[in-house]
């Protein structure tokens, strides 16, 4: 093993270094601070945005096998814990033998813009 | 100092991470909730493509296969723009489509590198553009137009399973004689099984043509023929002929019927019948013998004797075919007393089957039955124990997504067994003769006959490949027959590989061409063969006793009735409008296998079928007239299919994928 050299101890850090160091760390600190929940946030509005877009999609394949008539109520809230959510669909008649659906999935107990799909399938298959 | 640093950096890195992460996994579930935009818009795209498309159709019938859709949307690639609801622009790439919906190999799509091929077999490959917003997408989505069923008929449809010994070897709990054995039919595909006759208003202003007018006109059939229908019919039965009723021998339940007349009933009216359940008739003539009459004087003057034949109506096997057997000793005059004296008995058998089967399902049409006419049946489906039915049995189906009590669907259904128009054919009432090819190509230079005749075979050419037979096709006195001449029966039972016994007296020969008879079409022990050929019978085609052919190429069979008392292997398609009876006169020996295999589809429209036996069509010189009083008529179902194997095969179905649904089997995104 190599002896340290005589008169080569550590240095003590200047004091101009340990202010830029503050410095940094008082800019940094409140950015971290806001980055932290900001990515949380994030997170959790991925999430219910992928919940939200699977639940239409859900819903509009759904929406091949019913059997639409005038009355049909069907909006739902669906409860995945600890979200809930507003799935509404609406049929529009397109002639005679198309129909458009369009289901929207509203994220309650937050303020998300709802999820909207839209799609034209024929009025009825097998039924 | 440093080390300070250092941690803060990482602190503020694995921040840094964390926070791209988020933004990143909350960029792609946007993505995401645009990409699965993009696709249902790309249904929805795709839904504009099959509704336009089935407009874009016109008028068909079964022989003729769909046109090319793609030409039909130039000029019309836009499939959706500026809508109310639904989001976005898709426009086809015709370039990049491919329309495989005639071939039966798969082929290359637009996106396949070399050597692959995606695109099924009868498919298009549809390639279309979706804008949704800044962003673009390429679809591609995999379109067929395809005919879903093996069979289709309105109810009854009977298809019994096997009389005599069971398939599995197990011992014969009948005890009916071998003469009675016949193979379980099988149908491998699905049944559309109808409410009610479609086809009841279709040509009323042709004489004879309306259910009422049908009934007056039975269809003239052999004895061999009538016999082995006669326990399948929907009604009818013999009138002045006492019933006695026996025990069942171990056939099932004996039935004592009693009365001057017996009339055949199946029990059920289901739509679809699986297996089961008719009444065999065991004729008996009980002559008086006068050495017992003698011996016991006039004390037993009932006493009875059973002369031939031993049974009256059972199925028969192909070694009864063809004369022999039962109709070759049919009473004569001189043991036929008066009508109605009490000398015939009927003994009446109830027999179950067993071993019939359909593999993938059955779906029940509840079309609208026509104004007074028809039969309407309630009942959805009967399947009798040991057979059985695979699938789903689906319930007020909707064919296309049409309701089938409106009028297109009526009328879409009438437009699938309306004849193919013919008036326009070229006319060539060519002549009889024992073996006749018809084909496009010139008459090869030497003909000869395969069946080594000392006259040949005629040949009929028809250049446009197209022929037209005007009147009924019916071998005058039945000349085609032993008794004109010859009997060749060795020679086909040879060259055709058929069943011992099996009696073939002829050839009718279709070579890549149509042939239209504007009236019945007789054949009677006759091979039917063709390749790449369309046969239409504007009246009835009777195959009685005769030998199916058609190979890989195919042959379309519209008629008006059909009668099929045949074996044989048929690759096609067979669309009789009115009704058919298909007997495939299944192998007598265990485990019996169906005679008569049919690769393609049945299509059958109506329930108009009577049939009545002619003991002169089996040779004998003059029937028996009060044989003949006590022969009425059968009402046969809207198909009774017996030891007969019917498989689903789209390739033979590409004129009746005119009537089949667009169905998306698959949406991809290629960019």
């Amino acid at each position: 093993m190599r002896p340290v050299a005589a008169g080569r101890g550590l240095r003590a850090a200047s004091l101009l270094e340990v202010m830029v160091a503050l410095g940094l760390l008082a800019c940094i600190i409140p950015l971290l601070v806001n980055l932290l929940p900001s990515s949380m946030v994030s997170l959790r509005r991925a999430e219910r945005l992928q919940v939200a877009t699977t639940l239409a999609a859900y819903r509009m394949d759904e929406a091949n096998l019913l059997n639409v008539g005038p009355g049909l109520n069907l909006n739902e809230e669906v409860s995945l814990p600890p979200y809930r959510y507003r799935v509404a669909r609406e049929f529009y008649a397109v002639g005679a033998d198309r129909v458009d659906v369009v289901v929207n999935v509203l994220l309650l107990d937050s303020n998300f813009p709802p999820i909207r799909l839209a799609s034209r399938m024929e009025r009825s298959g097998s039924r | 100092m440093i080390h300070t640093l250092a941690l803060i950096s990482l602190v503020l890195l694995a921040a840094f991470a964390l926070a791209t992460s988020s933004l990143s996994q909350l960029n792609l579930s946007s993505r995401y909730a645009q990409r699965t935009q993009a696709d249902y818009t790309a249904r929805a795209a795709m839904t504009e493509f099959v509704v336009r498309a089935r407009a874009m159709t016109g008028k068909h019938d079964v022989t003729s296969p769909p046109d090319p859709i793609f030409p039909k949307f130039v000029g019309r690639e836009v499939l959706l723009e500026k809508q109310a609801r639904v989001d976005g622009y898709a426009r086809l790439q015709l370039a990049k489509c491919v329309d495989n919906s005639g071939n039966p190999l798969p082929a290359r799509s637009a996106f396949d590198s070399a050597g692959k091929t995606s695109v099924p077999p009868f498919c298009l490959s549809v390639v279309y553009d979706v804008k949704l917003g800044s962003r673009s997408y390429l679809y591609e989505s995999l379109v067929q137009q395809r005919w879903p069923y093996a069979l289709v008929a309105p109810g009854p449809v009977l298809i019994p399973g096997r009389v005599g010994p069971a398939p599995d070897g197990s011992p014969d709990e009948t005890t009916l004689p071998q003469a009675f054995w016949s193979a379980p039919s099988e149908v491998k595909g699905r049944v559309l099984a109808l409410q009610t006759d479609v086809t009841s208003d279709i040509d009323e202003h042709r004489s004879g043509e309306t259910h009422a007018g049908n009934l007056v006109n039975p269809i003239k059939i052999s004895m061999a023929a009538y016999q082995a229908l006669y326990p399948y019919a929907y009604s009818g039965g013999m009138t002045g002929v006492p019933v006695s009723g026996v025990g069942s021998s171990g056939a099932g339940a004996g039935l004592n019927t009693g009365g001057a007349s017996s009339t055949i009933r199946e029990e059920s009216d289901s739509r679809l019948i699986l297996g089961g359940g008719y009444k065999i008739f065991k004729l008996v003539y009980a002559g008086f013998e006068l050495s017992e009459f003698i011996n016991l004087g006039s004390k037993s003057p009932l006493l009875r004797k059973e002369v031939t034949p031993p049974y009256g109506f059972p199925p028969q096997p192909p070694g009864g075919m063809g004369g022999q057997g039962i109709e070759r000793g049919a009473p004569t005059d001189t043991k036929l007393p008066p009508q109605g004296d009490g000398s015939w008995q009927i003994q009446t058998y109830n027999v179950t089957t067993k071993g019939a089967i359909v593999h993938r399902g059955v779906d029940l049409l509840e079309n609208s039955p026509p104004s007074g006419d028809g039969f309407t049946t309630q009942e959805k489906v009967t399947i009798k124990e040991g057979n059985k039915l695979n699938g789903k049995a689906r319930y007020d189906y909707w064919l296309n997504g049409q309701d089938p009590a409106a009028a297109p669907a009526r009328e879409r259904m009438r437009e699938l067994f309306t004849k193919p128009d013919t008036a326009h054919w070229p006319v060539n009432n060519f002549l009889r003769a024992k073996e006749i090819i018809i084909g496009k190509d010139p008459a090869p230079g030497v003909l000869k006959s395969e069946s080594g005749l000392s006259t040949p075979p005629i040949y009929v050419r028809a250049e446009t490949g197209k022929i037209r037979y005007q009147g009924n096709f019916e071998p005058s006195g039945y000349d085609l027959s032993t008794a004109a001449g010859q009997d060749y029966s060795a020679y086909y039972a040879q060259y055709f590989h058929l069943p011992e016994g099996y009696n073939v007296q002829g050839s009718l020969t279709l070579q890549d061409v149509s042939l239209s008879v504007d009236g019945n079409l007789s054949l009677q022990n006759y091979v039917l063969r063709g390749s790449k050929a369309t046969l239409i019978v504007d009246g009835t085609l009777t195959l009685d006793g005769g030998y199916l052919d058609a190979g890989d190429n195919g042959l379309v069979i519209f008629c008006r009735r059909l009668i099929m008392k045949s074996q044989g292997n048929f690759n096609g398609l067979i669309v009789a409008e009115k009704g058919a009876a298909l007997y495939g006169a299944g192998a007598a020996e265990p485990p019996g296998q169906p005679g008569l295999h049919i690769k393609g589809g049945l299509l059958i429209g109506g329930t108009d079928l009577l049939v009545k036996g002619d003991p002169t069509l089996d040779g004998a010189s003059s029937p028996p007239q009060s044989m003949l009083t006590a022969i009425e008529p059968l009402q046969m179902r809207g198909l009774m299919l017996s030891s007969c194997y019917l498989e689903y095969a789209p390739q033979y179905l590409r004129g009746l994928n005119n009537f089949g649904n667009f169905e998306v089997l698959a949406t991809e995104l290629r960019q």
